[in-house]
């Protein structure tokens, strides 16, 4: 499983990394990735929405199954990763790089740091992949 | 042997209701209005024994008189052939749903695949679905459709001219998720959709336009490919409910930029009945992100393992309820299968030319009687000066609609669909309906026949 160190995770697989200035990018863990297998389509916010913490963002549809994206932050969407609506694969081949989903301006920064430390979000996978 | 006393109803019965904790089964309605409760005996005849049963209803359907019917409105009653009867009644295929099954379903599949195909070949859109539960319905998801795949607009716009039972459906639709519509009037000269006022209504707040053509006064609309392109530069959808017999003949919604068409798909192959079971078309131009709101089931043709042979299976369930379930693209879980599956044999039967010559028949017969009825002094027919398909509207100029019906049914004809409830601004007006099932002969019947109440009228 690899791990982005500079992100920070929550227990439903998403990371979050920050950019500048209260800027967060938003996607899905490698393991998350996967456990979803073949991803083929996502279903992107539109810019200008605003979420809380652990409110469904996107929609993510893989072969296999149906998932969302749940915010890990508080915040409204800057940016979306519009590439994706075309070519989710890259969610699969670089979860931390080009398959990211979301760009989003916190409305309450402190929640990144109640988000898991990689190592920590390690020990977490560690127990459920048992 | 004695019967076991544990055994009886009562005795069943209590134990039911002590299970229950309830002491009456009245208990369990208590959540039902008395007011529309039935608080007597059902009044009907019997108890009979099976034979004294069969020959009570041999005596009650004795009394059914053979009546020729231009009635339509909704329903088009067209020639259906015995094949398709004989193909869906086959056990192994008689399932009224979908099978999810595709190991043991392959028949089932295959005959849905094909229906989809042959529809999409109709309409000119490469997407259509396995049926919907009728036209209404179709109508109503598209609609909800539209507002799904245009996050931010919350409002659609509705042809005036729609049919009043199928405004009621969309209605309801529309109530529950808070969206509101608006009407483009029709104009009151050609009948087909009035630009003007649709240039006025279609606004960025508009997900969606939903018209008619042929609509329910029979008006082709020759402003078919404008409209589309009204609604499209303001980014809206353009929805069309269209007659899929009429299709052999006209062009089809996506030669002319429907988004989705939609309609009723009885006339192909399936019998009227009494206004149903009937099923409902839904097709949509292939489009990643509208594709994915799209209603209904998909049957997808891929190949096995080997590579050797096609297979058919349920595809984008995804969408669906029994994968996303609450969060299900809509709440249709089902479809019309043996009906759908009817149509596709139905289709197959009748070939592109079988089809435009019971297009044609239709669209000629109609229109020579609408030019017979406009001869006779008391009658205008039709009342719009657009191009008729096979429905068309008559006036009585003095008189009552009603009388005239009443009169016809007593010479064995059921004539016209009244337009007086729902389009009282046309006066004392009717829809009638031909298609290839009216001989010459029960055309001249109906003439005939008009031709005395409009003497009776004091007319010439």
């Amino acid at each position: 499983m690899n791990l982005d160190e500079k992100a920070r995770y929550q227990k439903t697989h998403e990371w979050a990394r920050e950019e500048n200035d209260d800027i967060y990018v938003i996607g899905i863990s490698d393991f998350a990735q996967n456990l979803l297998k073949d991803i083929v389509y996502v279903e992107l916010p539109s810019e200008g929405t605003s979420f809380q913490k652990g409110d469904k963002a996107c929609d993510i549809e893989s072969v296999k199954a149906v998932d969302e994206l749940r915010a890990p932050l508080s915040g409204e969407v800057v940016e979306v990763n519009s590439v994706l609506e075309d070519s989710a694969e890259s969610i699969n081949e670089d979860p931390f790089g080009e398959g990211w989903f979301i760009k989003i301006k916190a409305s309450n920064p402190e929640e990144f740091n109640e988000l898991l430390k990689p190592e920590d979000y390690a020990k977490f996978v560690e127990t459920i992949e048992h | 042997m004695a019967q076991k006393k544990e055994g009886s109803v009562t005795n069943i019965q209590k134990e039911m209701e002590s299970y229950l904790e309830i002491t009456n089964i009245e208990e369990l309605y208590k959540d039902i209005p008395s007011s529309v409760l039935l608080n007597k005996p059902l009044d009907i005849p019997g108890p009979f024994s099976e034979r004294d049963l069969s020959l009570y209803l041999d005596e009650v359907l004795s009394m059914n008189s053979k009546v020729v019917s231009f009635l339509g409105g909704g329903t088009q009653n067209h020639y259906i052939p015995a094949l398709v009867r004989e193909v869906i009644t086959k056990p192994e295929l008689q399932n009224a749903y979908t099978p999810y099954q595709p190991e043991v379903s392959q028949g089932m599949l295959q005959g849905i695949f094909e229906y989809q195909s042959l529809l999409s070949e109709l309409t000119k859109l490469n997407v259509t679905n396995a049926s919907m539960y009728d036209f209404a319905t179709a109508i109503a998801e598209a609609l909800l459709m539209s507002i799904r795949h245009k996050k931010q607009r919350k409002k659609v716009l509705i042809t005036a001219s729609i049919h009043p039972d199928r405004l009621s459906v969309v209605k309801n639709y529309l109530d529950g998720p808070n969206i509101t519509f608006d009407f483009v009037e029709y104009d009151k000269k050609t009948g087909e959709v009035d630009i003007t006022d649709l240039k006025k209504k279609m606004t960025e707040e508009i997900a969606a336009f939903y018209f008619e053509n042929p609509n329910t006064f029979g008006v082709i609309d020759s402003n078919a490919e404008e409209i589309c392109k009204i609604v499209h530069e303001v980014g809206g959808l353009a929805i069309a409910g269209v007659d899929p017999i009429s299709l052999g003949l006209l062009k089809a919604p996506g030669d002319y930029g429907v988004d989705i068409a939609v309609g009723e798909g009885q006339g192909l192959g399936i019998p009227i009945s009494f206004g149903g079971p009937h099923f409902g078309f839904f097709s949509i131009n292939y489009d990643n992100k509208m594709i994915r709101q799209m209603p209904g089931r998909l049957v997808g043709m891929t190949k096995t393992q080997d590579g050797k042979q096609r297979a058919y299976v349920l595809t984008l369930s995804t969408r669906e309820q029994h994968i996303r379930r609450e969060r299900a693209t809509s709440n249709i879980c089902t479809n019309q299968s043996i009906l759908a599956f009817g149509a596709g044999v139905y289709l197959s039967l009748l070939g592109p030319d079988g089809l435009k010559c019971t297009a044609e028949y239709c669209i000629t017969a109609a229109n020579y009687l609408s030019s017979k009825i406009n001869e006779l002094s008391n009658f205008e027919s039709p009342v719009f000066s657009g191009a008729h398909y096979n429905e068309f509207t008559v006036r009585v100029k003095k008189g009552e609609i009603a009388t005239v019906t009443e009169k016809l049914l007593k010479k064995g004809i059921v004539g016209g669909y009244s337009l007086v409830k729902c389009h009282p601004e046309l006066g004392e007006t009717a829809t009638f309906c031909v298609t290839e099932m009216h001989t010459m002969e029960e055309i001249n019947q109906l003439l005939n026949a008009l031709k005395e109440i409009n003497k009776g009228l004091g007319g010439k």
